[in-house]
């Protein structure tokens, strides 16, 4: 209950001052992650488990010990920032909503000061007696009183309006605007007291994954009360990447730094903002599903076990039958979140290691650009930041990719980024794995459909509008799409739907991309570039589904970009020398890493 | 007595010889040596250092290590190859040229066989040397760039790959 003698008195500033310490503190604790994970855990004490250094760094049992210890305390850290942060938001929060409330009540004290009116300790107005004489005497002064109850306040209003007293209207206006503003505190404050209340850290030294679900949990009853103060339905979702990155422009810092604590998966899937902005706001949505879903997975009741021998003795109480059906009960009520939970897992766990890995043997600091744990999953990884890279290419996955199959496409990124950054020693390369859409479970049953495709397109075309938004790269940004099998089709459905706004396209074992010719890809003559995977079926198998019309002397329908007629340059997977040991895959990612790095000439092509 | 402790000893010898002495699996039709990560990765960077010395050009060499790639054949959990791309950025692009040659007489010296050597099926016709290391089991290509689109530097473009590997029982791949 705020009384009228606190609202008096408070100075909502000193909620924000706090605010801002606690924003020091977040901030602090994000830079020790930081230089825990990239600098000391990465390049000093490198994982014992790990093969890619064996000279490196400190090796042995007590080093393996230390390192452990220092895991733990980045994690530490990393819940402390996120935790400060939502701290820190709640703060601003109740120091707007104060502030609000103290500006109403400074107006009306303002206003029975002028008009020479004594506002009492309980919040009532007291006025001077005033007003035309009636029955020979001025009409006599009092106090006007605010009502809690309506119909009791109507009455006030009533009397107040048929007194003689012209004060006195304007006393009872004080004194209700006066009641109005305490009682808008004191909202202020039980809305937002509990949730400060509730954020408070177990007193154990480590962060579990109860903690993280914990924070889930605070951070979204902090959004509910946060309405106010920042709210959700400002975040420009949906809408053009040029306008969310000028969105986000007219935020102060404090004001993007509580956005991205409070709602971090809106702005962290947002196209158009920074990489650096996205990236620590899908970590924190990483952290606090995996410990969401840890948890989940964690009160399951454990798998019945599959029937084996039988005790001795128990053979006629508990038959290998009734293990069976146990088994199959469990399966049946079970089975689908239990392996929903562990995919999603997986896919975390693979993230988690290559968001780890910078530092490591030159490889540069991965950004996680998008991630969210619903349905299939969606991960978009970077490897490079991308708004600083002179070449940026996007890899587009085909059937089956999926948050539990991640760890494939981080690998593919991975490889592109080892062979094209030697080319250009002299300025930046970022690939980057985006499983932005719901791709096909089944290569026989589901890939046929084109509906995957199209829903998907819109959020490419937005996510390589974003990249080019924030791109600042002196060479202006040279962006490649690489698509394999169904991720092909994405692409041209894309094209077709939307604008392409790539520089560069590569398609490897496309089984159509729905349009009939390279030309109708959006890029310039030339920089369409076909390959077929190696040991695919799928061109001929899907061009059925996905092929597209060209009339052109020599056409006709169902074509996919292997065909001659489709315009697009062969390259060739062939090596030289038939080489025991350069094959197709390794031949294949040359030429890609050509393109990617705009090296077209060397480009080895298909002989005709 | 005397003669059936020899026999059985015999026997006994051969049983542990085709037991024990095969760390070879047939996986399809071929056969997938057992070797740990690290060492090949160490080996790799040995056969890229080599290279290295046989060029003998001051200059630039590019950062990044060996990475782990995926093989043609074998489950992607147990089987792995290595890979290294780099390149050295010379100042004038003659010394480049002149340790093309140098690799092509240098290298056979040192157990590679030279499969090709000569413009590739590139618009630019880049001049390309491709070797295998039947012993080592590696695979070199090296291109000779004049220029380069980024910067017009002349540099060399290195290559190396090595065979498929099995990691050892009860481990999975690391990729990186």
């Amino acid at each position: 209950m705020v009384s009228f003698a606190t609202l008096r008195t408070v100075r909502p500033a000193e909620f924000e001052e706090a605010a801002d310490g606690y924003h020091a503190v977040s901030n602090a604790a994000g830079d020790a992650k930081d230089r825990l994970t990239d600098e000391i855990l990465a390049r000093a004490l490198p994982d014992p488990g790990s093969t890619t250094t064996d000279s490196e760094g400190l090796v042995g049992a007590a080093a393996a010990a230390a390192r452990r210890r220092l895991e733990r305390l980045a994690e530490s850290c990393h819940y402390t920032q996120v935790e400060c942060g939502l701290v820190r938001a709640a703060l601003n929060g109740f120091a707007t909503d104060l502030d609000a409330a103290k500006k109403k009540l400074d107006g009306a004290l303002d206003d029975a000061r002028v008009a020479g009116f004594t506002v009492e300790s309980d919040g009532s107005v007291t006025y001077p007696a005033a007003g035309a004489k009636v029955d020979g005497d001025i009409p006599d002064g009092g106090t006007a009183v605010a009502y809690d109850d309506p119909t009791a306040g109507a009455v006030a209003d009533q009397a107040a309006r048929f007194d003689p007293n012209p004060h006195r209207a304007a006393a009872q206006d004080c004194a209700n605007r006066i009641a109005s503003a305490v009682k808008e505190a004191t909202d202020a404050d039980s809305r937002w007291a509990p949730r400060l209340k509730a954020l408070r850290a177990q007193n154990d030294l480590t962060v579990s994954h109860a903690d993280w679900a914990d924070v889930h949990r605070d951070q979204r009853a902090v959004q509910k009360v946060a309405g106010e103060y920042l709210d959700k339905a400002d975040i420009p979702q949906g809408r053009p990447p040029a306008e969310a990155a000028r969105w986000w422009t007219t935020l102060t810092r404090e004001q993007q730094a509580d956005y991205a604590t409070l709602y971090p998966a809106s702005i962290g899937a947002l196209d158009g903002l920074p990489a650096d902005v996205r990236d620590e706001a899908n970590r924190a949505v990483l952290a606090q599903t995996k410990g969401t879903y840890e948890t989940e997975l964690a009160a399951l009741p454990t798998r019945p076990g599959r029937p084996g021998y039988n005790q001795p003795g128990l053979s006629g109480v508990d038959t290998w039958r009734d293990r069976q059906e146990r088994d199959n009960e469990w399966e049946e009520e079970h089975g689908a979140e239990y392996e929903r939970l562990n995919d999603a897992l997986t896919g975390i766990r693979a993230i988690e290691k290559q968001l780890g890995s910078a530092g490591q043997d030159g490889l540069p600091e991965s950004y996680l650009l998008g991630f969210s744990g619903k349905d299939d999953g969606r991960a978009v990884i970077a490897v490079g930041n991308p708004d600083h890279a002179d070449h940026t290419a996007v890899y587009v996955p085909g059937t089956t990719a999926s948050l539990g199959n991640i760890e494939g496409d981080i690998d593919r990124v991975n490889n592109l980024w080892r062979d094209s950054a030697p080319i250009v020693p002299d300025q930046q390369v970022s690939t980057v794995a985006w499983l932005g859409y719901d791709a096909p479970d089944s290569v026989v049953r589901d890939a046929p459909f084109s509906h995957y495709a199209h829903d998907g397109a819109s959020a490419f075309a937005s996510f390589v509008d974003g990249l080019k938004e924030t791109n600042s790269a002196d060479t202006g940004g040279h962006h490649t799409a690489v698509a394999h099998s169904y991720g092909t089709t994405l692409v041209g459905a894309t094209a077709r739907q939307h604008d392409l706004n790539v520089d560069d396209v590569i398609l490897a074992g496309s089984p159509g991309v729905e349009v009939g010719s390279a030309g109708e890809l959006d890029v310039p003559e030339g920089h369409v570039w076909n390959q077929e995977a190696e040991g695919d079926p799928t061109p001929d198998v899907g061009r059925w589904s996905h092929g597209g019309e060209n009339w052109e002397v020599g056409g006709g329908v169902r074509l996919v970009p292997s065909d001659e007629v489709f315009g697009a340059q062969q390259m060739t997977t062939d090596t030289q020398g038939h080489s025991d040991y350069w094959k197709e895959g390794t031949q294949s990612l040359r030429n890609q890493s050509f393109v990617i790095t705009g090296n077209y000439e060397r480009v080895q092509h298909e002989a005709p | 007595m005397r003669h059936r402790k020899k026999y059985t000893l015999t026997l006994f010898a051969l049983f542990f010889v085709i037991t024990t002495g095969c760390s070879l699996e047939t996986s399809g039709e071929s056969m997938t040596e057992q070797r740990a990560q690290s060492a090949v990765n160490s080996e790799i960077k040995g056969v890229s250092s080599g290279i290295l010395d046989i060029i003998a050009v001051d200059g630039e060499v590019s950062e990044p290590g060996p990475g782990v790639g995926r093989c043609e054949e074998g489950e992607l959990r147990t089987h792995f190859l290595m890979r290294h791309t780099w390149s050295l950025t010379a100042r004038n692009s003659e010394v480049l040229a002149e340790s093309m040659e140098r690799l092509k007489a240098e290298l056979p010296k040192q157990g590679w066989e030279i499969l090709s050597y000569g413009p590739n099926n590139s618009p630019a016709r880049t001049l390309t040397l491709m070797a295998d290391h039947p012993e080592k089991k590696y695979g070199i290509s090296i291109e000779y760039w004049r220029t380069r689109a980024s910067d017009d530097a002349p540099m060399l473009l290195v290559g190396v790959v090595s065979a498929c590997y099995r990691v050892p029982p009860g481990e999975t791949v690391e990729r990186y």
